[in-house]
């Protein structure tokens, strides 16, 4: 599994356990549930788009430097070390 | 005595937030001494923001709530500081937690001779779940300042807080709001005199590196 998809199950697991939490990016604001569909979907508006890659630089960046990041993403994403 | 013009609308959601959130920073100007000219918790005006500027020279500019690549907003509708009257900047330091307005205006700012634009580059995001961490990392720069870090020390610190609050959301199992803080962390930016903007854009880049930040950003280039 590659490391976007092992982040991105990883938060869905996350997302399905927080059902009240809310992101505010800007004047918009998302549950965690819509955020994360956002992650992988195709058809996104621009602002939404750029949302999006922006914070997978970042989870991917955790990913690759932070190693208690790593495993728990890992261990949420059910993936063997 | 010092003087701050605190800017801190409220007039939707995300705004009842940034609005609390100015509340811990007008204390922490007031803990040091500033006159703190208070104008928030409502929608502001262009007007009445220009009027506070302009009958007080020398004064720290904070602004917390909705931004954009060239505004600063005071309501759903009309920007306080813009490309039009962002010469106000001029000789002030500014400190801001909005959107995305260290992209342009803070370069603009920078331009016009502003000691300090204090920005983010990108969407300011925080979650409802980690309120805590992200109020001390949107503050935290002001906090440093005040403690009397240069803007530079004060950028590093701020930078340092962020990682430290991102492990402590990590270990915490809040992933999602340990990225987005560490997201935030990364689009921050201060401009100083020795800290001029970066650009994204290869032109400009080759033009600050050939000619120097003043005059690399002072050349018209299309889309920078």
């Amino acid at each position: 599994m590659r490391e976007v998809e092992i982040i991105v199950k990883a938060l869905k697991a996350e997302a399905s356990q927080k059902p009240k939490e809310i992101i505010y990016a800007g004047r918009e604001s998302f549950t965690y549930k819509e955020f994360v569909a956002m992650l992988n979907s195709k058809k996104l508006q621009k602002n939404h788009k750029k949302l999006v890659e922006s914070f997978l630089q970042s989870a991917r960046k955790m990913f690759n430097e932070n190693p208690t990041y790593r495993l728990k993403m890992m261990q949420l994403a059910g993936v063997e070390k | 005595m010092s003087v701050a013009v605190l800017v801190a609308p409220l007039f939707d959601e995300a705004t009842r937030y940034s609005y609390d959130w100015s509340r811990e920073a007008k204390a922490l100007l007031e803990e040091k001494g500033y006159k703190v000219i208070d104008i928030g918790g409502r929608r502001v005006s262009k007007a009445e923001v220009e009027e506070a500027l302009k009958r007080n020279s020398n004064v720290l500019y904070i602004h917390m709530n909705h931004g954009s690549e060239s505004a600063h907003w005071g309501s759903e509708n009309e920007a306080v500081i813009n490309l039009e009257n962002v010469q106000l900047l001029s000789e002030r330091e500014t400190y801001c937690m909005n959107c995305l307005s260290a992209k342009k205006l803070g370069v603009e700012a920078w331009k016009e001779k502003a000691e300090a634009y204090w920005g983010y580059v990108e969407v300011f995001t925080f979650t409802t779940e980690a309120l805590d961490e992200f109020r001390e990392f949107a503050n935290s720069g002001l906090k440093f300042r005040l403690e009397g870090k240069s803007w530079k020390e004060s950028l590093q610190l701020a930078k340092d807080l962020a990682k430290a609050l991102a492990q402590k959301l990590v270990e915490a199992g809040k992933y999602i709001a340990s990225v987005i803080l560490q997201g935030d962390a990364d689009a921050l930016r201060c401009y100083t005199e020795d800290m001029p903007p970066t650009s994204d854009c290869a032109f400009r880049r080759l033009a600050i590196s050939i000619f120097g930040p003043k005059i690399g950003w002072k050349l018209p280039s299309r889309g920078v």
